[in-house]
């Protein structure tokens, strides 16, 4: 079978302009050292599906200014709030969303 | 259909009633957090999640594990499913993976951490100082937890 270990930095490069990125959302398990490392290589136009509803992640990738457009039931903080990103800029126009149940 | 006009109908040839057709999610890339995996892209993560979903779904899965165990260690707890290695393409070994969230059974959501992004995100001088502290400047994870004070790997 095939080696599939590799850094943050490495697995960062899958993500390119433009891509459709799922990740694991909400308040738990956000695969963050990738995530990072995807912000940091300065991606844009990303469609973000966060699954199952938005949380630190998808405010963090959104307010980073990766994102293009986004997908989702619900982004929120749970008990510490809306998520304030998101909010801000879906509320001036410099987001796509597509609400689904 | 009022807030997804993009959204299409089709009839059901058999009831003849009007359906909202979804087209499936098919994400170029999904990045998961995984409780514990292999070298070969065997790895596990709750029941409750979507991921393993998420997994099967997407053209290209990267998991980040909290533990790197041999193959035959991978198993399932009660509360978890098993994604099998045909549906992870990378496995980055990352424990704390999941700051500042949460990784249940291991550590809470770092609520202090939270609360700092949160009164970071109300301006835009201070969020870029949160990106310049927490993600810009830490060179890798190792780095990264040293900032938020978890020291080597969370030890």
């Amino acid at each position: 079978m095939k080696e599939k270990l590799m850094t943050a930095i490495e697995a960062a490069r899958f993500v390119e302009n433009g891509s459709h990125l799922g990740v694991g959302a909400g308040m738990a398990m956000n695969p963050m050292p990738v995530v990072r490392e995807v912000i940091k290589r300065d991606v844009r136009g990303l469609t973000l599906t966060p699954v199952v509803t938005g949380g630190y992640v998808a405010d963090l990738l959104i307010g980073a200014g990766c994102v293009e457009t986004v997908q989702f039931p619900q982004i929120v903080m749970d008990e510490f709030g809306l998520a304030p990103k998101f909010r801000k800029k879906a509320e001036k126009g410099e987001l796509k969303y597509l609400e689904t149940m | 259909m009022k807030i997804r006009p993009d959204l299409k109908t089709m009839k059901d040839p058999y009831s003849g009633h009007e359906y909202v057709v979804i087209p499936p999610i098919i994400p170029d890339v999904a990045i998961i957090h995984a409780t514990k995996g292999d070298r070969f892209g065997g790895v596990t993560t709750f029941s409750m999640r979507n991921d393993l979903l998420l997994a099967r779904a997407a053209k290209k899965t990267i998991a980040v594990i909290e533990e790197l165990l041999e193959p035959d260690e991978v198993l399932p707890a009660r509360n978890e499913v098993y994604i099998a290695p045909v549906h992870v393409d990378a496995v980055v070994l990352a424990p704390r993976g999941a700051h500042p969230t949460g990784c249940p059974g291991k550590y809470d959501v770092d609520g202090a951490h939270i609360k700092a992004y949160m009164a970071a995100a109300k301006d835009d001088k201070s969020f870029r100082q949160y990106l310049d502290t927490y993600i810009y400047g830490p060179k890798d994870h190792n780095d990264y937890l040293k900032k938020v004070g978890l020291g080597d790997y969370g030890k």
